[in-house]
Protein backbone atom coordinates (compact mmCIF):
# COMPACT_ATOMS: atom_id res chain seq x y z
CA UNK A 1 0.00 0.00 0.00
CA UNK A 2 1.68 2.90 -1.21
CA UNK A 3 2.25 5.70 1.94
CA UNK A 4 1.82 8.54 0.11
CA UNK A 5 -2.32 8.08 -0.57
CA UNK A 6 -4.13 9.91 1.31
CA UNK A 7 -6.88 8.65 3.58
CA UNK A 8 -10.55 9.80 4.12
CA UNK A 9 -9.77 9.42 7.72
CA UNK A 10 -6.40 11.61 7.51
CA UNK A 11 -8.75 14.77 6.85
CA UNK A 12 -9.87 17.13 9.61
CA UNK A 13 -13.14 15.72 10.13
CA UNK A 14 -15.62 19.41 10.21
CA UNK A 15 -14.31 19.78 6.68
CA UNK A 16 -15.11 15.97 5.27
CA UNK A 17 -18.96 16.34 5.53
CA UNK A 18 -20.43 20.00 5.66
CA UNK A 19 -24.22 20.14 6.64
CA UNK A 20 -26.68 22.79 5.25
CA UNK A 21 -27.76 23.70 7.79
CA UNK A 22 -31.32 25.00 6.56
CA UNK A 23 -31.73 21.40 4.70
CA UNK A 24 -31.34 20.01 7.87
CA UNK A 25 -33.55 22.84 9.59
CA UNK A 26 -36.27 21.71 7.02
CA UNK A 27 -35.87 17.95 7.38
CA UNK A 28 -35.67 18.82 11.44
CA UNK A 29 -39.39 20.01 11.53
CA UNK A 30 -41.39 16.86 10.26
CA UNK A 31 -38.74 13.89 11.31
CA UNK A 32 -39.01 13.87 14.82
CA UNK A 33 -42.63 13.15 14.62
CA UNK A 34 -41.98 10.39 12.27
CA UNK A 35 -39.25 8.68 14.87
CA UNK A 36 -41.40 8.79 17.58
CA UNK A 37 -43.85 7.40 15.62
CA UNK A 38 -41.66 4.23 15.14
CA UNK A 39 -40.24 4.64 18.44
CA UNK A 40 -43.09 4.46 20.41
CA UNK A 41 -44.59 1.60 18.30
CA UNK A 42 -41.47 -0.20 18.57
CA UNK A 43 -41.39 -0.21 22.33
CA UNK A 44 -45.37 -0.47 22.26
CA UNK A 45 -44.84 -3.89 20.60
CA UNK A 46 -42.43 -5.15 23.09
CA UNK A 47 -44.01 -4.04 25.93
CA UNK A 48 -47.33 -5.83 24.35
CA UNK A 49 -45.20 -8.81 23.58
CA UNK A 50 -44.06 -8.92 27.44
CA UNK A 51 -47.08 -8.86 28.74
CA UNK A 52 -48.48 -11.55 26.65
CA UNK A 53 -46.09 -13.76 27.45
CA UNK A 54 -46.65 -12.83 31.34
CA UNK A 55 -50.03 -13.26 31.27
CA UNK A 56 -50.25 -15.87 29.39
CA UNK A 57 -47.61 -18.12 29.85
CA UNK A 58 -46.15 -17.32 33.23
CA UNK A 59 -48.79 -16.95 35.10
CA UNK A 60 -50.62 -20.37 34.27
CA UNK A 61 -47.85 -22.31 35.06
CA UNK A 62 -48.16 -21.63 38.83
CA UNK A 63 -47.22 -19.67 41.33
CA UNK A 64 -43.08 -19.40 42.41
CA UNK A 65 -41.34 -18.42 44.93
CA UNK B 1 -19.03 20.31 15.71
CA UNK B 2 -21.22 23.29 15.68
CA UNK B 3 -25.04 23.50 17.44
CA UNK B 4 -26.26 25.63 14.83
CA UNK B 5 -29.67 25.11 16.34
CA UNK B 6 -31.39 28.50 16.72
CA UNK B 7 -32.78 28.85 20.37
CA UNK B 8 -36.49 28.03 19.25
CA UNK B 9 -35.03 24.92 17.85
CA UNK B 10 -33.51 23.90 20.97
CA UNK B 11 -36.33 24.41 23.96
CA UNK B 12 -38.59 22.09 21.56
CA UNK B 13 -35.78 19.06 20.94
CA UNK B 14 -35.30 19.83 24.75
CA UNK B 15 -39.42 19.56 24.98
CA UNK B 16 -39.56 16.62 22.81
CA UNK B 17 -36.89 14.66 24.22
CA UNK B 18 -38.33 15.48 27.67
CA UNK B 19 -41.69 14.06 26.61
CA UNK B 20 -40.14 10.86 25.45
CA UNK B 21 -38.06 10.49 28.69
CA UNK B 22 -41.29 10.96 30.87
CA UNK B 23 -43.38 8.30 28.75
CA UNK B 24 -40.23 5.48 29.33
CA UNK B 25 -40.24 6.42 33.21
CA UNK B 26 -43.79 5.85 33.87
CA UNK B 27 -43.37 2.70 31.58
CA UNK B 28 -40.19 1.72 33.95
CA UNK B 29 -42.38 2.69 36.92
CA UNK B 30 -45.22 0.77 35.79
CA UNK B 31 -43.16 -2.49 35.12
CA UNK B 32 -41.29 -2.39 38.61
CA UNK B 33 -44.89 -1.95 40.39
CA UNK B 34 -45.88 -4.97 38.84
CA UNK B 35 -43.00 -7.07 39.67
CA UNK B 36 -43.21 -5.77 43.52
CA UNK B 37 -47.22 -6.14 43.84
CA UNK B 38 -46.76 -9.79 42.94
CA UNK B 39 -44.27 -10.72 44.88
CA UNK B 40 -45.52 -8.81 47.73
CA UNK B 41 -49.29 -10.02 47.29
CA UNK B 42 -48.90 -13.45 45.36
CA UNK B 43 -45.19 -14.46 46.50
CA UNK B 44 -44.03 -14.73 43.19
CA UNK B 45 -39.91 -13.84 43.50
CA UNK B 46 -36.96 -15.59 41.84
CA UNK B 47 -36.11 -18.63 44.37
CA UNK B 48 -33.15 -16.53 46.53
CA UNK B 49 -33.39 -18.73 49.75
CA UNK B 50 -29.47 -18.18 51.25
CA UNK B 51 -29.01 -21.21 53.64
CA UNK B 52 -25.70 -22.69 54.14
CA UNK B 53 -25.20 -26.60 54.46
CA UNK B 54 -21.98 -28.49 54.21
CA UNK B 55 -21.51 -30.51 51.08
CA UNK B 56 -19.00 -32.90 52.12
CA UNK B 57 -21.45 -34.38 54.62
CA UNK B 58 -25.13 -34.39 52.94
CA UNK B 59 -25.50 -38.22 53.67
CA UNK B 60 -24.98 -37.29 56.86
CA UNK B 61 -26.74 -34.55 57.74
CA UNK B 62 -30.30 -35.63 59.07
CA UNK B 63 -32.12 -33.18 56.43
CA UNK B 64 -30.67 -34.95 53.10
CA UNK B 65 -29.48 -38.61 54.15
CA UNK B 66 -30.84 -40.84 51.98
CA UNK B 67 -33.86 -41.98 53.60
CA UNK B 68 -35.42 -38.76 53.53
CA UNK B 69 -34.92 -37.74 49.91
CA UNK B 70 -38.16 -37.59 47.76
CA UNK B 71 -41.74 -36.17 48.84
CA UNK B 72 -42.57 -36.22 52.27
CA UNK B 73 -46.18 -35.39 53.60
CA UNK B 74 -45.72 -33.60 56.98
CA UNK B 75 -48.84 -33.72 59.89
CA UNK B 76 -49.88 -30.51 59.29
CA UNK B 77 -50.59 -31.20 55.40
CA UNK B 78 -47.20 -29.65 53.89
CA UNK B 79 -45.71 -31.24 50.98
CA UNK B 80 -41.87 -30.82 51.05
CA UNK B 81 -39.49 -32.68 47.99
CA UNK B 82 -35.82 -33.21 49.00
CA UNK B 83 -33.81 -33.89 45.90
CA UNK B 84 -29.42 -34.19 45.82
CA UNK B 85 -27.92 -33.36 42.38
CA UNK B 86 -24.81 -34.31 41.92
CA UNK B 87 -22.01 -35.87 39.04
CA UNK B 88 -24.22 -36.83 37.31
CA UNK B 89 -27.22 -37.52 38.72
CA UNK B 90 -30.34 -36.64 40.89
CA UNK B 91 -31.56 -39.10 43.80
CA UNK B 92 -34.07 -39.51 43.82
CA UNK B 93 -34.40 -40.01 39.96
CA UNK B 94 -38.48 -39.78 39.70
CA UNK B 95 -40.43 -37.23 43.00
CA UNK B 96 -44.43 -37.49 42.40
CA UNK B 97 -45.43 -34.08 43.69
CA UNK B 98 -49.54 -33.06 44.13
CA UNK B 99 -51.18 -31.01 41.50
CA UNK B 100 -52.79 -27.77 42.44
CA UNK B 101 -51.39 -27.77 46.19
CA UNK B 102 -47.92 -25.88 47.66
CA UNK B 103 -44.99 -27.81 47.37
CA UNK B 104 -41.64 -26.94 48.37
CA UNK B 105 -38.41 -28.00 47.03
CA UNK B 106 -35.47 -28.40 48.89
CA UNK B 107 -32.21 -29.44 47.00
CA UNK B 108 -28.37 -29.78 47.86
CA UNK B 109 -25.25 -30.31 45.79
CA UNK B 110 -22.15 -32.54 47.54
CA UNK B 111 -20.13 -31.28 44.57
CA UNK B 112 -20.29 -29.00 41.44
CA UNK B 113 -22.81 -26.97 40.74
CA UNK B 114 -25.95 -27.83 39.24
CA UNK B 115 -29.46 -26.42 38.22
CA UNK B 116 -32.63 -27.50 37.51
CA UNK B 117 -35.85 -26.58 35.52
CA UNK B 118 -38.98 -28.32 35.27
CA UNK B 119 -40.46 -28.45 31.95
CA UNK B 120 -43.94 -26.57 31.66
CA UNK B 121 -43.83 -24.64 35.07
CA UNK B 122 -41.65 -21.79 36.71
CA UNK B 123 -39.54 -23.94 38.05
CA UNK B 124 -35.95 -23.03 37.53
CA UNK B 125 -32.69 -22.68 40.03
CA UNK B 126 -29.14 -23.34 40.37
CA UNK B 127 -28.22 -25.66 42.91
CA UNK B 128 -25.12 -24.49 44.42
CA UNK B 129 -22.48 -26.36 46.70
CA UNK B 130 -22.38 -25.47 49.87
CA UNK B 131 -26.13 -24.19 50.02
CA UNK B 132 -29.50 -25.44 50.13
CA UNK B 133 -31.93 -24.33 47.05
CA UNK B 134 -35.37 -24.21 47.80
CA UNK B 135 -38.37 -23.37 45.45
CA UNK B 136 -41.92 -23.31 46.65
CA UNK B 137 -44.29 -23.74 43.68
CA UNK B 138 -47.73 -25.07 42.71
CA UNK B 139 -48.22 -27.10 40.03
CA UNK B 140 -51.21 -26.27 38.01
CA UNK B 141 -51.82 -29.56 35.90
CA UNK B 142 -51.10 -33.55 36.24
CA UNK B 143 -48.76 -34.71 34.14
CA UNK B 144 -45.51 -36.51 33.59
CA UNK B 145 -42.46 -33.25 33.34
CA UNK B 146 -38.85 -33.57 32.67
CA UNK B 147 -36.43 -32.07 35.16
CA UNK B 148 -32.90 -31.96 33.48
CA UNK B 149 -30.04 -30.33 35.47
CA UNK B 150 -29.62 -26.78 33.80
CA UNK B 151 -25.79 -25.80 34.78
CA UNK B 152 -22.59 -27.26 33.66
CA UNK B 153 -21.44 -29.78 35.74
CA UNK B 154 -19.15 -31.94 33.80
CA UNK B 155 -18.66 -33.92 30.26
CA UNK B 156 -22.33 -35.78 31.96
CA UNK B 157 -23.72 -33.03 31.89
CA UNK B 158 -26.36 -33.57 29.12
CA UNK B 159 -27.49 -36.97 30.00
CA UNK B 160 -28.42 -36.00 33.74
CA UNK B 161 -32.22 -35.63 34.31
CA UNK B 162 -34.60 -36.52 36.67
CA UNK B 163 -38.83 -37.29 36.14
CA UNK B 164 -41.36 -35.21 38.12
CA UNK B 165 -44.60 -36.92 38.85
CA UNK B 166 -47.34 -34.35 39.05
CA UNK B 167 -49.82 -37.03 40.78
CA UNK B 168 -54.05 -35.78 41.18
CA UNK B 169 -55.52 -35.78 44.64
CA UNK B 170 -56.38 -39.42 43.77
CA UNK B 171 -53.55 -40.58 42.71
CA UNK B 172 -50.91 -38.79 45.56
CA UNK B 173 -51.51 -41.04 48.57
CA UNK B 174 -48.79 -40.40 51.48
CA UNK B 175 -47.62 -44.02 52.81
CA UNK B 176 -48.00 -44.74 56.87
CA UNK B 177 -44.90 -42.43 57.25
CA UNK B 178 -45.90 -39.72 54.61
CA UNK B 179 -44.23 -41.02 52.00
CA UNK B 180 -45.17 -40.35 48.16
CA UNK B 181 -43.31 -42.18 45.80
CA UNK B 182 -43.35 -41.88 41.98
CA UNK B 183 -46.66 -44.21 40.29
CA UNK B 184 -44.62 -47.03 38.67
CA UNK B 185 -45.92 -47.10 34.95
CA UNK C 1 -5.20 8.37 12.19
CA UNK C 2 -1.94 7.05 10.23
CA UNK C 3 -1.39 7.58 13.52
CA UNK C 4 -2.92 4.70 14.96
CA UNK C 5 -3.97 3.03 11.92
CA UNK C 6 -1.64 -0.54 12.70
CA UNK C 7 -2.89 -0.24 15.88
CA UNK C 8 -6.61 -0.67 15.19
CA UNK C 9 -6.13 -3.17 12.77
CA UNK C 10 -4.20 -5.60 14.44
CA UNK C 11 -6.84 -5.46 17.02
CA UNK C 12 -9.83 -6.41 14.37
CA UNK C 13 -8.03 -8.73 12.82
CA UNK C 14 -7.37 -10.80 16.35
CA UNK C 15 -10.92 -10.12 16.84
CA UNK C 16 -12.38 -11.43 13.70
CA UNK C 17 -10.07 -14.37 13.49
CA UNK C 18 -11.64 -15.01 16.42
CA UNK C 19 -15.15 -14.51 15.23
CA UNK C 20 -14.73 -16.78 12.40
CA UNK C 21 -13.01 -19.87 14.59
CA UNK C 22 -16.10 -18.88 16.81
CA UNK C 23 -18.66 -19.33 14.01
CA UNK C 24 -16.69 -22.62 13.01
CA UNK C 25 -17.35 -24.21 16.15
CA UNK C 26 -20.49 -23.06 17.02
CA UNK C 27 -21.70 -25.11 13.75
CA UNK C 28 -19.59 -28.21 14.49
CA UNK C 29 -21.86 -27.99 17.64
CA UNK C 30 -25.42 -28.12 16.47
CA UNK C 31 -24.21 -30.53 13.79
CA UNK C 32 -22.89 -32.77 16.45
CA UNK C 33 -25.99 -32.32 18.33
CA UNK C 34 -28.20 -33.00 15.73
CA UNK C 35 -29.40 -36.41 14.23
CA UNK C 36 -27.03 -35.47 11.55
CA UNK C 37 -23.90 -35.91 13.86
CA UNK C 38 -24.90 -38.00 16.81
CA UNK C 39 -21.95 -40.66 15.97
CA UNK C 40 -19.50 -38.58 16.30
CA UNK C 41 -18.23 -36.35 18.93
CA UNK C 42 -17.71 -37.17 22.52
CA UNK C 43 -18.87 -35.27 25.50
CA UNK C 44 -15.03 -34.33 25.61
CA UNK C 45 -14.71 -32.98 22.03
CA UNK C 46 -18.34 -30.93 22.55
CA UNK C 47 -17.57 -29.44 25.67
CA UNK C 48 -14.14 -28.20 24.89
CA UNK C 49 -15.67 -26.86 21.37
CA UNK C 50 -18.30 -25.06 23.54
CA UNK C 51 -15.29 -23.44 25.80
CA UNK C 52 -13.42 -22.60 23.16
CA UNK C 53 -16.49 -20.99 21.52
CA UNK C 54 -17.50 -19.24 24.62
CA UNK C 55 -14.57 -17.60 25.55
CA UNK C 56 -13.70 -16.43 21.91
CA UNK C 57 -16.99 -14.29 21.37
CA UNK C 58 -16.84 -13.63 25.09
CA UNK C 59 -13.16 -12.66 25.70
CA UNK C 60 -11.45 -12.42 22.45
CA UNK C 61 -13.98 -10.92 19.83
CA UNK C 62 -15.23 -8.40 22.04
CA UNK C 63 -12.39 -6.74 24.29
CA UNK C 64 -10.29 -6.57 21.32
CA UNK C 65 -12.88 -5.05 19.07
CA UNK C 66 -13.46 -2.71 21.54
CA UNK C 67 -10.20 -1.90 22.01
CA UNK C 68 -9.45 -1.21 18.47
CA UNK C 69 -12.67 0.91 17.92
CA UNK C 70 -11.98 3.18 21.04
CA UNK C 71 -8.21 3.53 19.64
CA UNK C 72 -10.18 4.70 16.29
CA UNK C 73 -12.29 6.77 18.31
CA UNK C 74 -10.14 8.38 20.40
CA UNK C 75 -7.87 9.77 17.19
CA UNK C 76 -10.52 10.86 14.83
CA UNK C 77 -13.53 12.31 17.40
CA UNK C 78 -10.69 14.38 18.97
CA UNK C 79 -8.48 14.77 16.01
CA UNK C 80 -4.79 14.38 17.76
CA UNK C 81 -2.50 11.40 17.79
CA UNK C 82 -3.00 8.85 19.97
CA UNK C 83 -1.13 9.28 24.01
CA UNK C 84 1.20 6.48 24.69
CA UNK C 85 0.80 4.09 21.71
CA UNK C 86 3.67 2.31 22.88
CA UNK C 87 1.46 1.16 26.25
CA UNK C 88 -1.55 0.47 23.59
CA UNK C 89 0.93 -2.04 21.71
CA UNK C 90 2.34 -3.34 24.67
CA UNK C 91 -1.44 -4.54 25.48
CA UNK C 92 -2.10 -5.69 22.12
CA UNK C 93 1.06 -7.41 22.77
CA UNK C 94 0.31 -9.42 26.30
CA UNK C 95 -3.55 -9.42 25.22
CA UNK C 96 -1.83 -11.71 22.24
CA UNK C 97 0.11 -13.91 24.98
CA UNK C 98 -3.07 -14.54 26.99
CA UNK C 99 -4.88 -15.76 24.19
CA UNK C 100 -2.89 -17.84 22.85
CA UNK C 101 -2.18 -19.39 26.67
CA UNK C 102 -6.39 -20.00 26.88
CA UNK C 103 -5.98 -21.31 23.65
CA UNK C 104 -3.61 -24.24 24.29
CA UNK C 105 -5.24 -24.85 27.82
CA UNK C 106 -8.28 -25.60 25.89
CA UNK C 107 -6.85 -27.67 23.14
CA UNK C 108 -5.02 -29.84 25.62
CA UNK C 109 -8.33 -30.32 27.31
CA UNK C 110 -7.44 -29.09 30.52
CA UNK C 111 -10.04 -25.66 30.38
CA UNK C 112 -13.88 -27.37 29.35
CA UNK C 113 -15.16 -25.27 32.33
CA UNK C 114 -17.23 -22.87 29.35
CA UNK C 115 -16.87 -19.50 29.59
CA UNK C 116 -18.24 -18.75 33.31
CA UNK C 117 -15.96 -21.20 35.00
CA UNK C 118 -18.46 -22.96 36.96
CA UNK C 119 -16.18 -23.20 40.01
CA UNK C 120 -15.05 -25.53 41.31
CA UNK C 121 -14.95 -27.55 38.20
CA UNK C 122 -11.07 -26.23 37.58
CA UNK C 123 -9.01 -25.80 34.62
CA UNK C 124 -5.71 -25.57 34.27
CA UNK C 125 -4.27 -22.19 36.23
CA UNK C 126 -2.88 -21.36 32.84
CA UNK C 127 -6.37 -21.25 31.43
CA UNK C 128 -7.40 -18.68 34.13
CA UNK C 129 -3.73 -16.63 34.21
CA UNK C 130 -4.45 -16.53 30.33
CA UNK C 131 -7.54 -14.28 30.72
CA UNK C 132 -6.39 -12.36 33.47
CA UNK C 133 -3.86 -11.17 30.69
CA UNK C 134 -6.40 -9.98 28.39
CA UNK C 135 -8.33 -8.16 31.03
CA UNK C 136 -5.03 -6.54 32.36
CA UNK C 137 -4.05 -5.70 28.34
CA UNK C 138 -7.74 -3.78 28.44
CA UNK C 139 -6.94 -2.13 31.51
CA UNK C 140 -4.04 -0.81 29.73
CA UNK C 141 -6.58 0.74 27.28
CA UNK C 142 -8.84 2.46 29.88
CA UNK C 143 -6.58 4.53 31.38
CA UNK C 144 -5.08 5.35 27.74
CA UNK C 145 -8.70 6.31 26.78
CA UNK C 146 -8.99 8.53 30.13
CA UNK C 147 -5.51 10.05 29.29
CA UNK C 148 -6.64 10.37 25.38
CA UNK C 149 -9.74 12.69 27.17
CA UNK C 150 -7.55 14.56 29.47
CA UNK C 151 -5.30 15.27 27.46
CA UNK C 152 -7.65 17.34 24.66
CA UNK C 153 -9.86 18.80 27.78
CA UNK C 154 -6.14 20.76 28.63
CA UNK C 155 -6.50 21.58 25.01
CA UNK C 156 -10.08 22.88 24.53
CA UNK C 157 -10.98 24.08 27.99
CA UNK C 158 -14.46 24.72 28.45
CA UNK C 159 -15.70 23.09 25.45
CA UNK C 160 -17.44 20.24 25.61
CA UNK C 161 -15.72 16.51 25.13
CA UNK C 162 -17.02 15.20 21.43
CA UNK C 163 -19.65 12.55 22.30
CA UNK C 164 -18.54 9.47 20.48
CA UNK C 165 -15.26 10.28 23.45
CA UNK C 166 -17.71 10.75 26.10
CA UNK C 167 -19.02 7.26 25.21
CA UNK C 168 -15.93 5.69 25.07
CA UNK C 169 -14.65 6.99 28.03
CA UNK C 170 -17.49 6.18 29.90
CA UNK C 171 -17.84 2.57 28.77
CA UNK C 172 -14.14 2.24 29.87
CA UNK C 173 -14.81 3.35 33.08
CA UNK C 174 -17.58 1.24 33.47
CA UNK C 175 -15.01 -1.58 32.29
CA UNK C 176 -13.06 -0.86 34.88
CA UNK C 177 -15.54 -1.04 37.60
CA UNK C 178 -17.24 -4.41 36.17
CA UNK C 179 -13.74 -6.59 35.85
CA UNK C 180 -13.27 -5.78 39.36
CA UNK C 181 -15.38 -8.89 40.13
CA UNK C 182 -13.90 -11.32 38.08
CA UNK C 183 -10.64 -10.39 38.55
CA UNK C 184 -11.14 -10.55 42.53
CA UNK C 185 -12.69 -13.97 41.82
CA UNK C 186 -9.99 -15.01 39.66
CA UNK C 187 -7.24 -14.10 41.55
CA UNK C 188 -8.57 -14.72 45.09
CA UNK C 189 -10.60 -18.10 44.39
CA UNK C 190 -10.28 -19.90 41.60
CA UNK C 191 -6.29 -19.70 40.22
CA UNK C 192 -5.11 -20.76 43.56
CA UNK C 193 -7.44 -23.50 44.08
CA UNK C 194 -6.56 -24.43 40.02
CA UNK C 195 -2.67 -24.56 41.32
CA UNK C 196 -3.92 -26.42 44.88
CA UNK C 197 -3.12 -23.77 47.56
CA UNK C 198 -6.62 -23.97 48.93
CA UNK C 199 -8.69 -26.65 49.28
CA UNK C 200 -12.36 -25.08 49.20
CA UNK C 201 -13.77 -22.10 47.54
CA UNK C 202 -16.84 -20.55 48.63
CA UNK C 203 -18.72 -21.11 45.32
CA UNK C 204 -21.63 -18.55 46.39
CA UNK C 205 -19.35 -15.71 46.39
CA UNK C 206 -17.38 -16.78 43.49
CA UNK C 207 -20.56 -16.88 41.53
CA UNK C 208 -21.65 -13.67 43.23
CA UNK C 209 -18.64 -12.25 41.90
CA UNK C 210 -18.23 -13.69 38.53
CA UNK C 211 -21.92 -12.09 38.43
CA UNK C 212 -21.05 -8.55 38.85
CA UNK C 213 -18.49 -8.83 35.81
CA UNK C 214 -21.35 -10.28 34.12
CA UNK C 215 -23.94 -8.53 34.48
CA UNK C 216 -22.20 -5.39 33.16
CA UNK C 217 -20.20 -7.01 30.20
CA UNK C 218 -22.83 -6.73 27.69
CA UNK C 219 -22.78 -3.03 27.94
CA UNK C 220 -19.46 -3.36 27.76
CA UNK C 221 -20.22 -4.92 24.56
CA UNK C 222 -23.69 -2.95 23.31
CA UNK C 223 -22.05 0.44 23.78
CA UNK C 224 -19.79 0.82 21.02
CA UNK C 225 -22.77 0.05 18.33
CA UNK C 226 -24.71 2.66 20.67
CA UNK C 227 -21.30 5.05 19.96
CA UNK C 228 -21.47 4.03 15.93
CA UNK C 229 -25.27 5.16 16.15
CA UNK C 230 -25.21 8.42 17.58
CA UNK C 231 -22.15 9.30 16.45
CA UNK C 232 -21.28 7.87 12.94
CA UNK C 233 -24.83 6.94 11.50
CA UNK C 234 -26.04 10.88 11.87
CA UNK C 235 -22.75 11.53 10.16
CA UNK C 236 -23.13 9.23 7.09
CA UNK C 237 -26.89 10.36 6.64
CA UNK C 238 -26.22 13.78 6.42
CA UNK C 239 -27.21 15.30 9.23
CA UNK C 240 -26.18 15.23 12.96
CA UNK C 241 -27.56 13.70 16.17
CA UNK C 242 -30.91 14.98 17.54
CA UNK C 243 -30.04 15.90 20.93
CA UNK C 244 -26.30 15.74 22.00
CA UNK C 245 -27.88 16.20 25.98
CA UNK C 246 -29.81 13.47 25.69
CA UNK C 247 -27.09 11.23 24.00
CA UNK C 248 -24.82 12.44 27.16
CA UNK C 249 -27.32 11.45 29.64
CA UNK C 250 -28.07 8.09 28.07
CA UNK C 251 -23.71 6.90 28.72
CA UNK C 252 -24.49 8.68 31.80
CA UNK C 253 -26.95 6.59 33.13
CA UNK C 254 -25.84 3.29 31.57
CA UNK C 255 -22.53 4.22 34.09
CA UNK C 256 -24.90 4.62 36.64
Amino acid sequence: MPETNTSAADGSLEAVDEVDEAALAEVMRTVPLGAGVLAGGAVALLVLGYLAIYLLIFLPRGVVG
Amino acid sequence: MSEAHHPAHERRILGTELLWAFGVGVLVAVLLGMVLFTALTQNINPPSNVERIDPKNLHLSGEFAEQNLGTVVAADGSVTTRIIATQFMFAPHCVAVPQGRPVTLRLASPDVIHGILVTGTNVNTMVVPGFVAQVHAQFTRADELLMPCHEYCGLGHSEMWATVQVLDAAAFKPDAEGRVTCAQR
Amino acid sequence: MRNAERLCLAHFWVAFAAFAAAAVLGAWQMWVRSPLGAHIGTPDDYYMSVTAHGVAMAYVLTPFFIMGFGYFVAVTSLDRPLPGKAWAWLGFVVAVIGVVMVVITIAAGKGSVLFTFYPPLTASPWFYIGLVLVVAASWVWCVLMLVAMAQWKRHNPGQPVPLAMFATVANAVMWLWTTAGVAVELLYQVIPAAFGLIQTIDVGLARTLFSWTLHAIVYFWLIPAYIAFYTMVPRAAGGRLYSDTMGRITFILFLI
